[in-house]
């Protein structure tokens, strides 16, 4: 598998089809391993064990190389980037919640990928009062209650992609960004302090019950080729489009 | 998968109502003979019309007969769920037996157990499962079998006339006990189940009916027969859609399904499904039930689809199926969880107290079950009927008229029900009621485990833990770790106890019961004790409280790691807003990706090494923590643009802490702070809380580099070690100016001697960038000058978009740098200069940058490639980050020749 610039693959996994028999962890390095021994609860561990088994496999994959010898590193931010193979010419984000996974591949634009399960968590309210712009409180203020979970996590899952993409920090990520307006639409371009521009695809993900969203920072009209990949217990459904449409 | 089939109102005749006297299959035979041609029910391999399916059962249980199996005899099933298992039941119900459910899926033991339990005198299957029946059963009628001749025929007769009292099914509970009870069920019950639900929403040939639980599951008799008795088709949900809430959606809706049961698990993708696609939906029954349910998604499902009707059922299966049922009205609900409703028809419920007495209006008591639908008892478990079943004095037949449940409700005002939960040895631990029988079978189900008993202790006042106790069989050995694992591996985690004990034998009161008073102080195990330290302080309790609650584990001791923990970025924010507001508000995310542990947090709350509300410091790298070497602090360049820094910091390693002064990072307000001495003052006591002592590395980028003089210079008075003041391409106003027409004529001349025409066409080229640059650049400033303007005018600076914040920003920078004269500073200046500048074509540059004056500790200059911005970027910042990397390891080193080792060698 290969990918040119400017070319983004997203993958889509429901981690509990998954075929999770047979030893996962042996394309894992140590740490990786150390740091599933780290989880409290084993169902918690098992994901994770598969979660990094399936994120080597891909890139693997992408890279053309044994899952096994892939390291990574992590940049200033916290984003995790591949550091072997060098210069793999490759960036990767990913993200998961609930039963799900999502990956998402470019050579070139970096990018960010977040997927959060909708969950009426009571305190969203508290959330959104300490790191949205007044402008998203007040919209999410105006909206009726299954209105508003669904226009909370669009606006988190925006920022954290364009948190990911952009090497911010999450704090100044989350506090900064203004999206009241663009919460909406489904291609979203945001110019971050520094004169940067993101763009944002919401909803990339078909999972009913999640909010997702894809962020890249390329131009607001830099064409875009997305491969999406569903993968449904042995199937993989693939589809694509371009950005923007043909 | 389109199984859609032509509805045909004309040719189809329906019953709307069930004689409760008859039989299911009875009931089935009259609509086979009413609608032959009606679709019965299609799997993925096959569609039976009523005909053909009512014939394929006739020859099974014809081929019951032969094997001379009597009637009222149990016969197994074990299929995967399809067609032939709705063959399967018929069948065996037509030759006067009752069915039980052999699940494919469960162990062999406990098919063993049944099979034995109940006698089972046949067991109908295929094939493919032989393997697993051959040990375990004696009499396989395999239907797939081409020795066996089941021809299809007509309706069968059996010796005894079946009565409408008679067993149908069988099916086995988990008992509290741990072992599992046969609840043998009658047709009266199902059909009088069966006539209720089609006086709230009624299903008629043309209905569709989907068949999701598993046979095991008493739902799936409701399921089978709601249709068949209907004349409607039965469809049955494939394996690989079941659990897949989003696919079964899309199945259901392909498939026209008309009444479906949906359990809780699946209503939010229901609901998500309907929400995407309105008016789509084609669900007229829906029936839910077993867990509560939030009262507000029924409503809203309820509200998004307009024809259906949705029905919570509750019951025990020894009431068969439901014993009360609620339908969702929009109106008058509004409970958190889902009321159970009133009883089904011809059955009662009675809510008593411990001695059987009801309880006033309003009060919970033990739900008490009686009428139509209470079952044949548990086979084989006289002692148990006999306690949970009440003879009917009326009956001439031995006939149950209650069942005491041991589930506990009450009544609301409206007179429905409400469930609250179990009676018996319910626990209520951490938010949950915990059955212990469940935890005690898992450990009775380890080969080494003689009994067990599982509490809550009172560790400490207050504390309470749910403990597990054991007794081993004698010469074995088992671990409390390893007994720990076993039911981390089969119980929920609320269900996990947090101690595992292992006892000689239980303490027994006088007359030989168990004496759970006298049980010993748990012992925490090794596992227990390394990671779970309770919290001690007040701080670290209410941290903790917080912790448990937004994470929603119990108990989180002081050195649990966030993301040991399960947690991520969302749990991150949640768990920091609730901190902020009860806790400190200036805890931060960085702060907690820096501290994960509650001891680790609640110590840099204590030790006051949070950023204040107003900080303006932020930490980039937090370096190596075994390491103890000076950080480095580098001041921002114009505007809020920390960003620029972050490839230098990527290049110059992960060892060294890293910090970046803005004073824009939080609350700021434009036109505040515009002069460099201004920023200096204050950044100058935020680098002193972070690092209290010299010697000192401070950074500044472009305009930056004008504040870390300042800084420098202030901080050198007040006798402060500044070991680096490195600046980065910073450069004084005065350090431009433009030279005077001769000699500008003069360096044109000389250089179009040099390199000709192509530096002519190169400056022409280099002049027209940079005008363009400059007119686009005056434009963006008017437009964001006049928006600073309005925000400033309504005193909205705090909802500034980042574009108009950053220029906000930039233009103090810029006031700040116009105004600003530096004094002499006695250390020295380290300049990184850039090789490449755009400059106009007429401008002549001081290569000191203009600093030569005022640094009277000398300056060292050093080269880098690319122009000012390019050497912050890759490639080039690789070069930049290796000669600072030099520079600060060559300034340190006067550290590492102190006097003190030569002391040891004299």
């Amino acid at each position: 598998m290969k990918l040119d610039k400017n070319e983004i693959s997203v993958w889509q996994v429901d981690i509990d089809k998954v075929d999770t028999s047979g030893d996962l962890s042996e394309t894992l390095s140590d740490d990786e391993i150390q740091r599933a021994y780290s989880f409290r609860f084993a169902a918690d561990r098992k994901r994770f064990i598969a979660r990094r088994a399936i994120l080597r496999t891909l890139l693997g994959r992408y890279l053309s190389v044994d899952p096994a010898e892939i390291r990574f590193s992590e940049n200033s931010s916290g984003k995790p980037q591949v550091a072997f193979p060098q210069q793999p010419g490759l960036r990767f984000s990913l993200s998961h919640s609930g039963n799900l996974l999502a990956f998402a591949h470019s050579p070139d634009p970096e990018i960010g990928i977040d997927i959060e399960k909708i969950d009426s968590a009571t305190d969203l309210e508290d959330v959104a009062k300490t790191y949205f712009s007044p402008a998203e409180q007040t919209m999410l203020d105006d909206l009726p209650e299954p209105a508003r979970v669904q226009a909370f996590f669009r606006i988190w899952t925006l920022k954290e992609a364009v948190v990911k993409a952009s090497e911010l920090n999450l704090e100044d990520g989350l506090r900064s960004l203004n999206l009241a307006d663009a919460h909406n639409s489904s291609r979203i371009d945001t110019i971050l302090g520094d004169g940067r521009v993101v763009s944002c695809l919401s909803g990339v993900l078909d999972a009913p019950g999640y909010a997702s969203a894809l962020a890249m920072s390329a131009q607001p009209n830099a064409p875009i080729t997305l491969h999406r990949y569903l993968v449904n217990g042995d199937k993989v459904i693939e589809s694509f489009k371009n950005y923007p449409p043909a | 998968m389109n199984l859609l089939h032509p509805r045909s109102p004309e040719t189809s005749v329906s019953l709307k109502h069930y004689d409760i006297s008859h039989c299911l299959h009875k009931l089935f035979e009259r609509q086979a003979a009413l609608n032959p041609d009606n679709t019965a029910v299609i799997d993925k391999m096959s569609i039976l019309t009523y005909d053909e399916l009512n014939r394929k059962a006739n020859g099974i249980a014809a081929s019951i007969r032969e094997r001379s199996v009597l009637p009222g005899s149990f016969i197994g099933i074990c299929l995967d769920r399809s067609a032939d298992v709705i063959c399967a039941i018929l069948g065996i119900l037509k030759a006067g037996c009752a069915y039980i459910p052999l699940n494919p899926d469960f162990p062999t033991e406990r098919l063993r157990f049944i099979v034995k339990d109940a006698r089972i005198a046949a067991t109908l299957t295929v094939k493919k499962l032989t393997e697993k029946l051959f040990p375990i059963c004696t009499n396989l009628y395999i239907l797939d079998d081409n020795s066996l001749s089941l021809i299809p025929g007509d309706n069968v007769e059996p010796i005894e006339p079946v009565l409408s009292d008679d067993a149908a099914y069988v099916i086995y509970t988990s008992g509290t006990t741990g072992e599992p009870n046969g609840v043998s069920c009658h047709h009266r019950g199902v059909v009088n189940l069966l006539d209720d639900f089609q006086c709230r929403r009624f299903i008629a040939p043309g209905d569709i009916c989907s068949w999701w639980t598993n046979l095991s599951f008493d739902v799936s008799v409701y399921e089978i027969f709601a249709p068949l008795l209907a004349g409607a088709t039965l469809v049955i949900v494939p394996d690989d859609v079941r659990l897949d809430g989003y696919l079964l959606m899309d199945w259901l809706y392909l498939n026209h399904v008309t009444s479906a049961y949906l359990p809780p698990m699946m209503l939010e993708d229901f609901h998500a499904w309907v929400i995407k696609h309105p008016d789509s939906s084609p669900l007229r029954r829906l029936l839910t039930g077993v867990e509560p349910i939030s009262g507000k998604l029924l409503l809203d499902i309820d509200a998004a689809v307009a024809e259906l009707m949705i029905i919570n059922g509750y019951g025990p299966t020894e009431t068969t199926i439901c014993a009360t049922l609620y339908t969702v009205t929009p109106s008058g609900m509004a409970h958190r969880n889902t009321p159970i409703g009133i009883p089904v028809q011809n059955m009662q419920i009675r809510l008593l107290d411990d001695d059987g007495k009801e309880v006033a209006p309003g009060e919970t008591g033990e739900i008490n079950i009686r009428g139509t639908g209470v079952s044949n008892g548990y086979l084989n478990r006289p002692e148990l009927n006999d306690r949970l079943f009440v003879l009917d004095p009326s009956s001439s037949v031995r006939r149950y008229m209650s069942y005491k449940t041991g589930d506990l409700g009450y009544r609301l005002d409206d007179g429905n029900l409400m469930f609250v939960g179990r009676k018996d040895f319910q626990i209520k631990y951490m938010g949950y009621r915990i059955e212990p029988g469940e935890i005690e079978a898992v450990l009775r189900g380890v080969s080494q485990v003689q009994d067990a008993v599982v509490m809550l202790y009172e560790v400490e006042s207050g504390d309470r833990r749910l403990v597990a106790y054991v007794t081993l069989r004698t010469d074995t050995e088992i671990s409390p770790d390893e007994l720990q694992e076993v039911m981390r591996e089969a119980l929920p985690t609320h269900m996990m106890p947090s101690a595992t004990v292992v006892l000689e034998k239980f303490p027994m009161t006088a007359n030989g019961k168990i004496d759970r008073s006298a049980f010993p102080a748990p012992e925490l195990s090794n596992h227990q004790r390394l990671s779970y330290v309770a919290p001690s302080s007040d701080l670290e309790q209410k941290l903790a409280a917080i912790w448990e609650d937004v994470l929603g584990v119990r108990p989180i001791g002081i050195r649990d790691d966030f993301f040991g923990l399960g947690g991520h970025s969302l749990t991150a924010a949640r768990l920091c807003a609730h901190m902020r507001e009860e806790v400190d508000e200036r805890i931060t995310l960085s702060a907690l990706f820096q501290s994960l542990t509650i001891e680790a947090l609640a110590l840099r709350i204590l030790e006051n090494r949070l950023p204040s509300a107003h900080s303006s410091v932020i930490c980039i790298q937090q370096g190596s923590c075994c390491l103890s070497i000076p950080p480095l602090f580098i001041i921002h360049m114009v505007g809020t643009g920390l960003k620029f820094c972050l490839p230098l910091v990527r290049n110059l390693g992960p060892e060294r802490p890293v910090y970046a002064l803005s004073i824009h990072l939080f609350d700021w307000t434009p036109g505040e702070y515009t002069s460099v001495e201004d920023l200096a003052r204050i950044y100058i006591p935020e680098i002193r809380e972070i690092q209290p002592r010299g010697p000192y590395l401070l950074l500044g980028i472009s305009f930056g580099g004008l504040v870390a003089y300042e800084m420098a210079r202030q901080m050198a008075r007040q006798n402060d070690e500044i070991r680096l003041l490195a600046l980065l391409d910073t450069t004084l106003r005065t350090a431009k100016r433009k030279l005077g027409a001769t000699s500008r004529l003069n360096e044109h001349k000389q250089k179009m001697k040099q390199a000709g025409l192509n530096y002519v066409v190169k400056k022409i080229r280099e002049r027209l960038v940079l005008e363009w640059a400059i007119m686009t650049e005056n434009s963006r400033k008017r437009y964001s000058a006049m928006m600073l303007g309005y925000y400033k005018a309504t005193g909205s600076t705090d909802v500034m978009p980042v574009e108009i914040k950053e220029f906000a920003a930039r233009k103090d920078n810029e006031e700040a740098d116009r105004n600003y004269k530096p004094a002499p500073y006695d250390g020295k200046i380290t300049l990184f200069r850039s090789s490449e500048r755009v400059i106009g074509l007429t401008d002549v540059f001081d290569p000191l940058l203009g600093w030569g004056s005022f640094a009277r500790g000398g300056i060292e200059v050093i080269d880098c490639p690319n122009d000012h911005l390019g050497m912050l970027r890759e490639p080039h910042v690789k070069v930049v980050a290796e000669k600072l990397n030099t520079c600060i390891a060559k300034v340190l080193e006067k550290t590492t020749e102190p006097i003190e080792p030569a002391k040891q060698h004299p």
